[in-house]
Order: C-alpha cells, then sequence, then structure tokens
C-alpha cells in the first residue's frame, strides 16, 4: 500500500500520523475536545479544535481541494508550457493537483486540512475569480499520497489553432477515488475551446485513471460547468 | 370665557367635528405609515439595506402627505388652490434650497447606483472608513479611527470614492533598500522565495520585483505583489516582516541613511578647507 497513511485511528492523548512529509497530530485538550496541529517543512499550523463527546476514533482520507483560508469557488490549473490544439482536434493532459486531508468521524466530514496552498486571480480585479492555484512548481516534491492525477480533455471547437496554458475548473463537484494502491485519483475534466478568449470547462464524473483496480469512491463527483471568459 | 368659547362651540360644532376629524385622520395616517414601514425594515430580501431603508421611509411620508391631503380637504382647504401655491413656493423654496435638494438627488443617485453601499471599506477624499448608512441627505462612514463622519452626498458623488470592497483581490507595494555591497540578484531571489512561500500572496498576478532606483545610501528595490482584498493589510504586514527577516538572515543588508564625507587635506598651510 502507497499510501497506508489513510485510515481510521483511535484517539489517545496524542494521536501524531504522518502522510507524506505532512504531520497531523491530534492531542487531548479535555474529555471531549481535541486540537489539531499541521507541521510540515518546519511550519507548524494549529488547525483549532475538534469537539467529540462520544467517538473515540477518526478516519483521515483524501479530499479534492477546497478553498482553506480563503473562500473560493474554482481551481485554477496552470500548464507549464502552453498546450497547442489545432481547430477540431481533442488533446489529453494529466495535471497532478494538491489534495487536502479529510478528518471523518463516524463517516461525517468534519475538517478538511488544506495542503499545498496557493491562490491566482482569473480575471479583472473587480470581477474576476480568486481560484486556488496549482502549477508544476507547487506540486513538484509532494508525496504521491498528497497530490492527485486530473485528466483534461480539450477539444478545439474554434476555427484557428489555440494555445490552453490554464484551465479553470469548480472545485465543489471534483470527486476523488483512491485507486489499488490507496492513492488519490480525482475526475476528470472536460474542457470546449470556443477561441483563445472564450472556453467551456465541465467536470466529468470518470476518474482520471482507469484499469488500476479501484477500490473505494471517496468523494462522489458531480457535473458542474465554468464558462471561462477571460480566455486561456 | 369659557361661556364665550361654549358658546361658539355650539355655534361651530360642525366645525369642531370637522378639525377632530382631520386630526384623527393624520393620527390615523401617520399610525398607518409606521406599520407599512415596519415590515420593509425587517423584510429579509436580497435588496441593499441603504435602498430598504430609504424605501421605508418614503413609504411613511406618502402616508403621511396622504393623510394631510386627506385632513385638508375635511376641514373644507381647496386642494388645488393649495397646489398652486405649494408650486410657486416650490419654487422659491427650490431656489432657496439648492444645496439640500442637490443632496436629496445625489444622495437618490448613491442609493440607485450603488456606488458606495452599507458596509462597503472606502476612502472618501482623504477619510476612509466603512460606510455604516446612505441616507438621501447624507452618507455616514465610520472611520478606521472610530469616529463617524457625516458626509453630504453631493460631496460624495462628486469626489472620487476608491471603493476597497469592490475588488476581490488589490495589489500591494512594499520598498527596500539593499546596500551597495548586496548582491542585487541574490536579494531579488530571496525575496521571489518569500512571496512564494506565502500562500496567500497570489501567484497570478506574478510578483514583481524590479531595481527602482539607486538613491544616496542604497539600491532602491520595489516589490509589487498581489493579495485577496480581504487578507490586504493583514498579509502585507506579515509579508514586510518575513522580507526583512529573509534578507538579513541571507547576509543582504538593509542601510541606514548613510553620507561619504570626503576630507581633503592640504599640504600648504592656511590656504583653502580641510
Amino acid at each position: 500500500m502507497l499510501c497506508h497513511a489513510y485510515g481510521e485511528y483511535e484517539l489517545g492523548d496524542l494521536t501524531v500520523v504522518d502522510i507524506g512529509g505532512y504531520t497531523l497530530s491530534i492531542s487531548r485538550t479535555s474529555q471531549s475536545s481535541y486540537r489539531i496541529l499541521l507541521r510540515y517543512g518546519g511550519t507548524e499550523v494549529s488547525l483549532g479544535y475538534l469537539g467529540l463527546s462520544s467517538a473515540r476514533s477518526v478516519e483521515l482520507a483524501p479530499h479534492p481541494p477546497v478553498g482553506g483560508r480563503v473562500s473560493v469557488r474554482y481551481l485554477m490549473v496552470r500548464f507549464g508550457e502552453g498546450i497547442t490544439a489545432p481547430p477540431g482536434e481533442s488533446v489529453t493532459v494529466v495535471a497532478q493537483v494538491p489534495v487536502d486531508i479529510g478528518i471523518y468521524v463516524r463517516g461525517t466530514l468534519v475538517k478538511v486540512v488544506p495542503t499545498r496552498v496557493k491562490y491566482a486571480l482569473y480575471g479583472p480585479s473587480d470581477m474576476g475569480e480568486l481560484c486556488r492555484y496549482v502549477s508544476d512548481a507547487l506540486v513538484n516534491g509532494l508525496h504521491r499520497c498528497l497530490r492527485a492525477p486530473l485528466k483534461v480533455s480539450l477539444s478545439n471547437a474554434s476555427r484557428s489553432t489555440v494555445s490552453v496554458s490554464r484551465v479553470v475548473v469548480p472545485l465543489g463537484s471534483l470527486g476523488l477515488y483512491l485507486n489499488g494502491e490507496r492513492a488519490p485519483v480525482l475526475t476528470s475534466v472536460k474542457v470546449s475551446v470556443r477561441s483563445q478568449a472564450y472556453a467551456e470547462v465541465a467536470t466529468e464524473l470518470t476518474p482520471s485513471e482507469e484499469g488500476n483496480g479501484f477500490t473505494k469512491l471517496v468523494v462522489p463527483p458531480s457535473q458542474e460547468s465554468y464558462a471561462m471568459i477571460y480566455g486561456v | 370665557m369659557l361661556e364665550e368659547l361654549a358658546e361658539w362651540a355650539r355655534e361651530n360644532v360642525h366645525l369642531v367635528y370637522r378639525y377632530l376629524a382631520a386630526a384623527a385622520v393624520i393620527a390615523a395616517s401617520y399610525y398607518v405609515g409606521r406599520q407599512l414601514s415596519k415590515p420593509i425594515y425587517r423584510a429579509r430580501v436580497e435588496v441593499r439595506p441603504e435602498v430598504l431603508h430609504n424605501v421605508a421611509r418614503l413609504v411613511r411620508l406618502a402616508a403621511i402627505l396622504i393623510g394631510i391631503a386627506v385632513a385638508l380637504s375635511i376641514v373644507g382647504i381647496d386642494l388645488g388652490g393649495l397646489l398652486l401655491a405649494a408650486g410657486f413656493t416650490g419654487l422659491v423654496i427650490g431656489l432657496a434650497a439648492q444645496q439640500t435638494l442637490s443632496n436629496l438627488f445625489a444622495g437618490l443617485t448613491l442609493i440607485f447606483e450603488g456606488r458606495v453601499r452599507v458596509g462597503d471599506s472606502v476612502r472618501i477624499g482623504g477619510d476612509g472608513g466603512v460606510v455604516e448608512s446612505v441616507g438621501v441627505m447624507s452618507t455616514k462612514i465610520r472611520l478606521w479611527s472610530g469616529e463617524v463622519l457625516t458626509v453630504p452626498n453631493s460631496v460624495v458623488v462628486s469626489s472620487p470614492v476608491y471603493n476597497f470592497s469592490r475588488s476581490v483581490a488589490r495589489r500591494a507595494e512594499v520598498s527596500i533598500g539593499i546596500s551597495y555591497t548586496s548582491d542585487v540578484g541574490k536579494a531579488v531571489e530571496v525575496i521571489r522565495s518569500v512571496l512564494w512561500e506565502n500562500e496567500l500572496v497570489l501567484a497570478e498576478p506574478e510578483p514583481t520585483v524590479i531595481v527602482d532606483s539607486l538613491g544616496e545610501s542604497s539600491v532602491n528595490l520595489k516589490v509589487l505583489f498581489w493579495l485577496p482584498a480581504q487578507e490586504f493589510w493583514t498579509v502585507r504586514r506579515g509579508v514586510v516582516a518575513d522580507l526583512k527577516r529573509a534578507l538579513e538572515s541571507s547576509g543582504i543588508e538593509i542601510p541606514y541613511p548613510q553620507r561619504v564625507v570626503w576630507l581633503r587635506s592640504s599640504t600648504t598651510s592656511g590656504s583653502g578647507p580641510s
């Protein structure tokens, strides 16, 4: 099992779990409350308290990226080099996206711990959208258990060649599977490029990897679309 | 005296009833106006609070005006003549109260245009704060220092207004002077690294570090980076402190103002400055 750290943990006075270099410590502060701390690369972040009156165990599982400190609804995937597609052609690329850590109590998600977070602005500063940001530089060095492939199928529906350097994806509709090695895999995305300035992005229900013995659907996906009106 | 009054009342009993009825109508219209405006104040609709507030006031005012009109007709005052007189009076008052009317129309413009809204962080002229209310005559701003500033609406409409709440992101600008002996390339690298490590400094638009000027005591760098508007001041403060720490620990000197003084010594005594 590549990602054996995901799973159920009995809570004692101090429970420490290391997931790919990100150490999550859950310490008891009273009979029914626990404090959560996240440590990574010399940084320590307090993630607040967890109130558990009767449950004595939690389950850790990967979760599709969430907003974090800033409330955002979209994920901007930046491709290192622009993806060029001639008119009428389709291209499929697989981007790596950091996943967050979900804390479940009796099967209910109670907290999401963001891991590698960065934000970007899509569009003008007054009408644009703040997005969670992903690029190669951000994912480089991240353990396989903390990143997931995201398949992006681009089709050029315009009459000229387009170069796509970024895609904005609705965050809330991304689903997440665990593959045979319990490593996270995100559901895929379809992009229809109408021009260099406009594209339609739609989330799909299918996982980004196929034929690798999926064992578990962790977060169910939904279908949602987004119109990229500020260019690709 | 009392007898005379009683005599007058007996003779003009119909008139007394009329006055009483008129007073009752005005009181009733005031009550109805209040009752009608109450649910508007409390309405849970997706309308800006300043619009709701002013609509409620207008409804109350309209109810009272209708009540007064009915009361006047009850006591037998000709409304047509009164309106004619009111038109002439209105013209005179309009000329005399230009400023008031200007504020009123500016207020209506503000309310319906939505240039500033309740809760917005704004700077109008030299004053900055949070908008507390937008009335028909004036706008109240709770200044950053806590005082409440009332600005006439005509001033708000005619002044440049910075509305910080309308942007989702804002650009921060920090100037840093490093010593002439420090490596500029290394300083830029350190600054970029600090900005990249801070999760709230936006990756796009990309931060920019430029060598801005060659000062008297330092090479001046300008650092431009974007932040989520709601976290602007907190993060900017933190970034400035992080930049100082990182530059110092990388051996890059942020110098004090300095002046090089050349002392010229003369070999011949008694002539020229030394």
